[in-house]
């Protein structure tokens, strides 16, 4: 990953729970997201499909999306998708197991997300 | 750049992603190695000083017996006859899963095994931010309630720093993860500790699964100034429970014009912590830091 211009998520697990509940983190980094200039791209499921046809509408380059998912469903369509799967740590012991997919990176809350995305500009800056 | 090795020798033969790949080896330079009063009445300590020097010095015994407990207290003897005050100030995290060469983000990945794995001993319970590893130095914690300070050597000229501003928790420099803010080009040099203010009680404890070697589980400093018995100003820093020595300010505040005696812990201790994140098998280092809140203000309310 060198950088990241956008950001696909099916809300479910990670905005709001499967109550409909929003996550108390999720409007602050919505908030930050934006004014880094990364774009948060809601898709009704993590098909292949969907996350594909995402990409192609947002005239992205895939290299510089990330699709974040707390799913083992969501890892594999987002890499068959040709994006990078960055695993939302939710439950510990079901992130561990999730490792095994090799996910390009993973966070425990959406705060981080910001600084996830900084760190790998910054990464890449210096080489 | 590496003087007693304790730390950076072991991340090199460990093989990890982030460790140098040149040494500069500066324990040579005597010109770092000394622990000198000033005419004010405070101590300068030099990077290269032995945490062993240190423990056996008459003059900070003398001065600040709090900071000598916890230098005496950290790791083992032969540990601290090798490792130096400024590498124990700028060590990396122990944390076992970087140290066992995780793609973790301290060391060429993007993800914190420990937040998700067993973090019952080298992690967080404060929540964190990308990685999940406590600091784990000792003597930032005791020099935090001092005021002490440090300097670095830096292309620019001297910087000073407090301690919370050398050790502010995960940061990113020059695309590293790392837990103080000194860069790749700086060095630190030299600790200040300010003279003692008369009326001054400290005190320092620690918990940890062995009586040597081991690093805290919780750890607490404190200063409380005394004016007669009023507390006039307080230092309470808990470390071994997140990614920086702790300041607990909101103790600290309730503490102000306070009068020492028994019962002082009172109501602080189920107030002090309040934004606790325990990780999955770390909740107890809360309950032992506020145990430790509790028998450090009974320690010094005697």
């Amino acid at each position: 990953m060198k950088a990241v211009d956008a950001i696909l998520f099916d809300p479910v697990g990670i905005l709001v729970d499967e109550q409909g509940e929003i996550y108390g983190d999720a409007a602050p980094a919505l908030a930050e997201l934006e004014t880094l200039g990364v774009k948060m791209i809601a898709v009704t499921s993590l098909s292949v499909a969907e996350l594909t046809k995402a990409v192609a509408e947002s005239a992205l380059s895939a290299d510089r999306v990330i699709c974040l998912t707390h799913t083992e469903q969501g890892l594999r369509a987002a890499k068959a998708a040709g994006v990078h799967p960055v695993l939302m740590m939710n439950d510990p012991d079901e992130a561990m197991r999730l490792t095994s997919l090799n996910p390009a990176g993973g966070i425990v809350s959406l705060h981080e997300l910001p600084d996830f995305v900084r760190f790998i500009a910054a990464r890449s800056a210096a080489g | 750049m590496y003087a007693g090795g304790t730390d950076v020798l072991i991340r090199l033969k460990n093989g990890l992603t982030q460790a140098p790949s040149y040494l500069v080896d500066i324990k040579k330079i005597d010109n770092l190695r000394y622990i000198r009063e000033e005419a004010d009445g405070g101590v300068r300590i030099g990077a290269l000083t032995k945490l062993a020097e240190m423990a056996e010095s008459d003059l900070l015994a003398k001065k600040y017996p709090m900071l000598v407990k916890a230098i005496g207290m950290i790791s083992s003897p032969e540990l601290r006859n090798a490792s130096t005050i400024g590498g124990d100030l700028l060590q990396e995290v122990w944390c076992q899963y970087l140290r066992g060469g995780y793609s973790c983000w301290r060391n060429g990945g993007y993800l914190c095994y420990g937040a998700i794995g067993d973090n019952s001993y080298y992690h967080s319970a404060m929540g964190g931010r990308l990685c999940y590893a406590v600091y784990p130095g000792d003597a930032a914690t005791a020099l935090i309630p001092f005021d002490a300070t440090v300097k670095l050597a830096t292309p620019a000229g001297v910087k000073t720093l407090t301690l919370e501003q050398l050790v502010p928790g995960d940061m990113m420099v020059d695309g590293r993860i790392q837990s103080h803010v000194v860069r790749s080009n700086e060095i630190l040099t030299e600790v200040v500790i300010p003279a003692p203010v008369p009326g001054l009680r400290t005190s320092f404890e620690k918990l940890r699964p062995r009586g040597v070697w081991d690093f805290a589980m919780a750890s607490l400093a404190m200063s409380l100034q005394m004016q007669g018995n009023t507390i006039a100003r307080a230092r309470v820093v808990f470390g071994g429970i997140a990614g920086k020595p702790l300041r607990e300010t909101t103790v600290e505040g309730l503490l102000a014009g306070r009068t020492a005696g028994a019962g002082l812990a009172g109501d602080l201790v189920s107030r002090a912590l309040a934004n606790a994140a325990p990780l999955k098998y770390n909740a107890m280092k809360i309950e032992m830091a506020k145990g430790l809140l509790a028998s450090g203000l009974a320690a010094l309310s005697a």
